[in-house]
């Protein structure tokens, strides 16, 4: 029964606290909803200790055990970098001067410089996929033509249509579309939540 | 009861009463088998990718995104944790190597129990190396994005899945794991999403059609049965979109007072 | 070399033209200037058309990886806001932002710049953890939601303070963001809750979801990407970052058509090929 039904019991309990809060929101369903957060905060707290350790277990064996000598020091370098950044966090706070400049020398370059190479794999993808092969892939390859055009600045400065017909696109074509899979997306996830409150649905408990 | 309801939340708080009805009512004509599925081709296509995988002798990755229990997609992410689970209860069957980095902390646990009681079902627990196929990347995007890229570069899988959750990143995974030649079953609820997986992925899964995996996988008739319940929806928000239009063209709000309450 | 073989450019170079194409505006710009959309002004007039004293509520939800696209919009709405006398109070709901606040703040230079003064015309509350929850206290019950600046010091010893304590002391809710649930958190709590004008700027490819809060009037304004922040920066007339971007918007988007058109002639010369 422990390893089953009272995960289920206090699935349902925490999920109907929350309905409640959001339907009734009287003080004593708002108190119950901010313990359950506060709960899920500390336990987050928690879960992110472990996936400190798993990274030490994963990569300090990289580092005893990878063939390649460049694994090897990539290994060791990221729980360096860890234990440093983790150090000054902790110890002179994320306000202090020394945690903005490793953010702002390692990790907000990196962050950008990844984010833009989206448009390589974006370049890469549209050469590769936009052809006319079937009606669908026209149509896509139609599209995707208008509406790269309305979003160049220098197209839409030639001809103002060309911004215009990428509104339409967006308006009546593309805005449509998304309301609908938005609203079956909305149902889906209603029911997965009803599915998961009725205990029909344990794949979080890690059972299938 | 009802006055203590603010004001916005009548309308939703009977329609999700009325959900729950119909849901109940769903699944009780589903238990006695009255309902089917339509073919989910991209889920069909999984076992297929798994077979690719044995075949070629290469790993196959089943990424189920960046979600947490916490956040609001843990739908998404419950919905790649229902596709974990079959997909490594066919590679512990089959013997393909399964790869499934992990990106949130909370939800790292339960992935590893799925595949462990997969592995231990089929009798080859011993051949399962958390550390090295379930292994915590980052909880930060690029960092996550970035291990998976090298693990795709590195390791040159046949096959890869990716249902759940997916941000910028979707549209790096499918375009690398495209160009090292792995076989791509891709779905999300993240509508900015999908246009990448639609263009690179060789089968998508649209929006809900994530949230109907495990019913289709395991055939279950009580989940097969809560899948109607959300076409009964669809066509009542079908119908009530049709006719709001209509009214509120010709100057009557009705149907969008009633909706506001 | 057939016209097949124009559908299978190698990668390197398809790759190479398009770094080279980055580079070329930031040599020589190429100023071509972005047309304005009625999303972006409408987000401008939203500002400008406040007193001098009004409050706006400004929410920086994106980290690294929006900074390159909406780091150069949010300095162009902050300098409208300082060069209109407005209050501003700041607020992170992305872990990130408290982070990128300081380099934000370090181009916008409203000491300097517009005389501004911290704790009398601006305040950063910090990062404030919960998204929507986040935005509920703030709106609800500031002082509790907030009750220090990302210093530590109480905001009640701040002047601008003193009559700022919740969402009716607010004139205008403007946000940016990379997170979609950020995005429609603001339209649900500001909007739909407090009825606040609301505008908000985010990733191009999240514009077709979001823009339906827009055309419905949830949204009073939206910026679209680097190209709304270019916009943004045309209107306040202080070219930055953003305008020099639209210029690789241009040449890239161009490039990528090229390769487009030069796929599809490759596919049918191939497939004309067969045929014969």
């Amino acid at each position: 029964m422990y390893k089953r039904e009272i995960p289920l019991l206090i699935t349902f309990l925490s999920g109907m606290v929350a309905v409640l809060e959001y339907y009734f929101p009287t003080d004593a369903t708002k108190n119950a909803f901010t313990v359950l957060k506060n709960w899920g905060i500390v336990i987050a707290a928690f879960a992110l200790g472990f996936g400190a350790v798993n990274l030490f277990i994963v990569y300090g064996r990289r580092f005893r055990k990878a063939p390649n000598p460049v694994d090897r020091v990539f290994s060791i370098w990221l729980l360096v970098l860890l234990v440093i950044t983790a150090l000054v966090g902790v110890s002179l706070s994320s306000a202090s001067d020394q945690y903005q400049w490793i953010y702002n020398s390692i990790y907000l370059p990196l962050g950008a410089t990844m984010y833009a190479s989206l448009c390589f794999y974006m370049t890469a993808g549209a050469y590769k996929v936009l052809r006319a092969k079937t009606l669908d892939s026209t149509l896509l390859l139609i599209t995707a033509f208008l509406v790269i055009l309305g979003n160049t600045p220098l197209s839409a400065a030639i001809w103002k249509g060309f911004f215009s017909w990428r509104m339409w696109i967006f308006d009546v074509i593309v805005s449509g579309a998304y309301r609908g899979i938005r609203i079956g997306v909305g149902i889906g996830s209603i029911v997965l939540g009803i599915r998961t409150l009725l205990g029909m649905e344990t794949g979080y408990l890690g059972r299938r | 009861m009802v006055w203590l309801i603010p004001e916005g939340r009548l309308t939703p708080f009977i329609t999700l009463i009325l959900m729950w009805i119909i849901t109940l009512i769903s699944i009780y004509y589903g238990k006695k088998g009255k309902f089917s599925v339509r073919r989910i081709p991209g889920l069909d296509k999984i076992e297929e990718a798994v077979g690719r995988a044995v075949e070629m002798g290469k790993p196959i990755f089943d990424i189920i995104g960046m979600g947490s229990f916490t956040s609001v997609y843990a739908p998404q992410t419950v919905a790649g944790l229902s596709v974990l689970g079959y997909v490594s209860k066919l590679c512990a069957e089959k013997g393909a190597k399964l790869i499934a980095p992990q990106a949130a902390v909370d939800v790292m646990p339960v992935a590893v129990e799925i595949v462990r009681q997969s592995y231990a079902e089929a009798g080859k627990l011993d051949e399962l190396d958390v550390d090295e196929q379930l292994p915590y990347l980052s909880g930060t995007q690029f960092a996550w994005a970035s291990g998976i890229i090298g693990m795709a570069a590195r390791l040159k899988p046949a096959a890869n899945v990716m249902i759940g959750p997916f941000w910028a990143e979707s549209m790096m995974f499918a375009e690398t794991f495209a160009r090292v030649g792995a076989y791509q079953v891709a779905g999300t609820a993240r509508l900015y999403q999908l246009p990448f997986f639609a263009a690179v992925a060789d089968y998508v899964l649209i929006g809900e059609e994530i949230f109907a995996a495990d019913a289709y996988l395991t055939k279950d008739p009580v989940k097969i049965g809560s899948l109607f319940s959300q076409d009964v929806y669809k066509l009542i928000a079908i119908l009530l979109s049709v006719i709001g239009a209509i009214l509120s063209t010709a100057g009557v709000k009705v149907i969008v007072d009633v909706l506001s309450k | 070399m057939g016209l097949e073989k124009v559908g299978a450019l190698p990668r390197w170079l398809v790759m190479t033209i398009v770094v080279v194409l980055m580079a070329i505006p930031l040599i020589k710009p190429l100023g071509i200037l972005p047309v304005i959309s009625e999303s972006t002004m409408d987000y401008y007039n939203a500002i400008d058309q406040l007193k001098p004293g009004d409050v706006v509520l400004f929410d920086i939800g994106f980290g690294s990886g929006g900074y390159p696209t909406l780091g150069p919009a949010s300095i162009a709405i902050l300098r409208h806001c300082f060069s209109k006398d407005l209050k501003v109070v700041i607020m992170a709901t992305q872990q990130e932002g408290a982070v990128i606040y300081p380099l934000i703040m370090d181009k916008v230079k409203p000491e300097e710049v517009y005389g501004a003064k911290y704790g009398e015309d601006y305040v950063f509350l910090g990062y404030i953890a919960g998204v929507q929850t986040a935005m509920a206290a703030v709106l609800g019950d500031l002082h509790s939601a907030a009750p220090v600046d990302y210093t530590g010091k109480s905001i009640d010893t701040l002047p601008m303070m003193a009559n700022i304590k919740n969402a009716d002391d607010i004139d205008v809710v403007a946000y940016l963001t990379t997170a979609g649930e950020i995005a429609e958190g603001w339209v649900y709590q500001a909007y739909s809750r407090y009825k606040k004008t609301t505008c908000g700027g985010w990733l191009s490819m999240m514009t077709p979801s979001l823009k339906p809060y827009y055309d419905t009037g949830a949204l009073t304004g939206m910026l679209d990407g680097i190209r709304g922040a270019a916009e943004y920066e045309k209107l306040i007339g202080e070219p930055g970052d953003a305008m020099k971007t639209t210029d690789i918007l241009n040449l890239t988007q161009l490039w990528v058509l090229i390769l487009v058109i030069l796929g599809n002639i490759a596919f049918f010369a191939a497939r004309g090929k067969e045929v014969s």
